[in-house]
């Protein structure tokens, strides 16, 4: 009874306006007050505890390299190679777009800042040579989505932090969804495009994709030193955040001398802000989590579930179908730090393992950020390209499709992703 | 990194003194998300109400907002105390100093949102 009006409350809340992350705290707050004999200190505690942790300082460092690169200027220089890669097929600038988004992703580790960055370039110029702004706005938010499949992943990150889960091996798996991904955002688009009888192309011409290569050596460099550097164990992904930015300082400061002091602190003030705001999510869902696990939520849900049906493939669509769920209401951190440590205990009850799960987790949640009523990154691209969501959503639909088949797989054939960790990393439980 | 590899092994206090880094990022720099206006949250709701409703709506949600920081001002208050006497793992410096950012947070955040209610009540509403 108590905890309905914790619930009740916490979406009126919601629906007056005030953020997710002070919701997720008041809710626990009101919770434990409510429901528990614990002394209210332990909110303070919590939130301490839940955002104290060695490997979520990566996400920061992931998020001022991201930033300091944009300031560089590699938007353009990336997606000038891409275009040399795949413009010549149809809709090349529609392939242009899902091609450096995934180049792109590799650095940035947030959707909503590689829309921003490469929808400014992009969207203009698709409207421009006759894509319709619907279209434009959902390929590019699309694309943007496999920022969180390709490594490096702020997800990901959670998620391994969360479960413990070796980040290196949730970081290799993520390669495999995130190229299918990519590959069929673009036959839906060809597909699109042929039958809305817009598109360009033009012919492909080496030279030009070798200056293109040339002009992008550093930013196609930087993700490959600091990848290379946690698959072959030289750094963890802290550590390698942590070079990501010194490379990007050297990069935008002595390199292309394009960042100036006034960039590096605008930098620094714009990722602050950013990480407060995925951390604040972080820090309330510790709270809600920690309340949850208290009152022996996992357990009981594990139960539940299981008596209803215990076939591991029953299981894992359930699972999807929590996930898909949570991920159209919760940011992805929310989600992850809430959910993950009442669902793992069921996913193994089921035979999925951890980085296995940790995909599931972070397909759903891509699949999440493509439909309203949070969506970050679909509104990012419509105020971008001055187009409304609903009619976003018309081309959407084909997009979404295409990744619920990614998660298809990802979820019934395992192995098809994690070859690729057992590979380089070696056979290990999880 | 520089000086795990720099000065040897044995420097488990930059471990911890990182995570702690982060905790006091995460929630001075939710101060300065919630003064621009950055932090997750659904307004479209509230900004389709007609003036005088929406007014009402804002004025719920800041004094919401502060009362709930004055709650995690009060408590972390009361763990800064409880934990002054006790030393950091691998620092000399008692937790309660670490634990002073979430009062801290929380004193601002209130602070904020008072300046806010306060301009909000005397506007005359339009």
């Amino acid at each position: 009874m108590e905890i309905l009006v914790a619930l009740i409350a916490a979406v009126a809340f919601i629906l007056v306006g005030i953020p997710i992350g002070y919701v997720l705290i008041a809710a626990s707050v009101l919770a434990i007050w409510l429901t528990t004999n614990t002394p209210l200190v332990v909110v303070p505690l919590r939130l301490f505890n839940g955002t104290d942790s060695f490997p979520l300082v990566a996400i920061p460092l992931f998020i001022l390299a991201g930033a300091l690169m944009n300031h560089a200027g590699i938007s353009r220089r990336l997606t000038d190679f891409a275009a040399a890669l795949v413009g010549w097929m149809r809709g090349g600038l529609a392939m242009t777009t899902t091609a450096s988004s995934m180049l792109f992703s590799e650095m940035s580790g947030s959707a909503v800042a590689d829309a921003a960055a490469l929808g400014s370039v992009l969207i203009p110029a698709m409207k421009e040579r006759g894509y319709p702004a619907p279209f434009a706005a959902a390929v590019l938010s699309a694309s943007a989505t496999i920022a969180i499949l390709i490594p490096p992943s702020i997800p990901m990150i959670l998620f391994g932090a969360v479960t413990g889960a070796s980040i290196a091996r949730l970081f290799l798996a993520g390669f495999v969804p995130g190229v299918l991904a990519g590959a069929f955002i673009m036959l839906v688009s060809r597909a699109l495009a042929r039958r809305g009888g817009f598109g360009d192309s033009e012919p492909f011409r080496l030279r030009r994709a070798g200056a293109a290569a040339r002009a992008a050596a550093w930013p196609l460099l930087i993700p490959l030193i600091i990848l290379g550097g946690i698959f072959l164990g030289w750094f963890t992904a802290t550590e390698a955040a942590a070079v990501a930015v010194l490379l990007a300082l050297l990069m935008g400061v002595a390199g292309y001398r394009t960042v100036r002091f006034a960039a590096v602190r605008e930098a620094f003030t714009e990722s602050a802000r950013q990480t407060a705001v995925v951390m604040l999510l972080v820090a309330g869902s510790a709270i809600l989590g920690w309340y949850l696990a208290n009152q022996q939520a996992p357990e009981r849900l594990t139960a539940w579930v299981l008596s209803l049906a215990d076939a591991p493939w029953a299981v894992a669509l359930i699972l999807n179908g929590v996930l898909l769920l949570a991920g159209t209401i919760l940011h992805s951190a929310a989600a992850i730090v809430l959910l993950v440590p009442i669902l793992l205990p069921l996913a193994e009850s089921a035979g999925i393992g951890a980085v296995h799960f940790g995909m599931m987790v972070t397909v759903s949640l891509a699949v999440g950020q493509q439909t309203p009523p949070v969506a970050s990154v679909l509104i990012t691209t419509c105020s971008i390209a001055k187009t409304e969501i609903s009619e976003v959503m018309k081309v959407n639909v084909f997009f979404i499709a295409a990744l619920l088949v990614v998660l298809g797989i990802v979820t019934f054939w395992p192995e098809a992703v994690l070859f690729l960790p057992d590979l380089i990393l070696g056979e290990a439980g999880g | 990194m520089t000086l795990r590899y720099g000065f040897g092994a044995g420097l488990g206090f930059y471990d911890e003194l990182a995570g702690f880094a982060l905790v006091w990022l995460t929630f001075l720099g939710a101060v300065l998300a919630r003064r621009d206006g950055a932090h997750i949250g659904i307004r479209d709701l509230v900004s389709r109400l007609a003036p005088r409703p929406r007014r009402i709506a804002r004025i719920l949600e800041h004094t919401a907002v502060l009362g709930l920081h004055l709650i995690i001002a009060w408590f972390g208050s009361v763990l800064v105390l409880r934990f002054f006497g006790e030393r950091s793992i691998t620092m000399p410096i008692p937790m309660g100093a670490f634990y002073l950012v979430l009062p801290l947070f929380a004193l601002l955040t209130a602070a904020l949102e008072a300046r806010r209610l306060v301009a909000l009540i005397r506007q005359p509403s339009d």
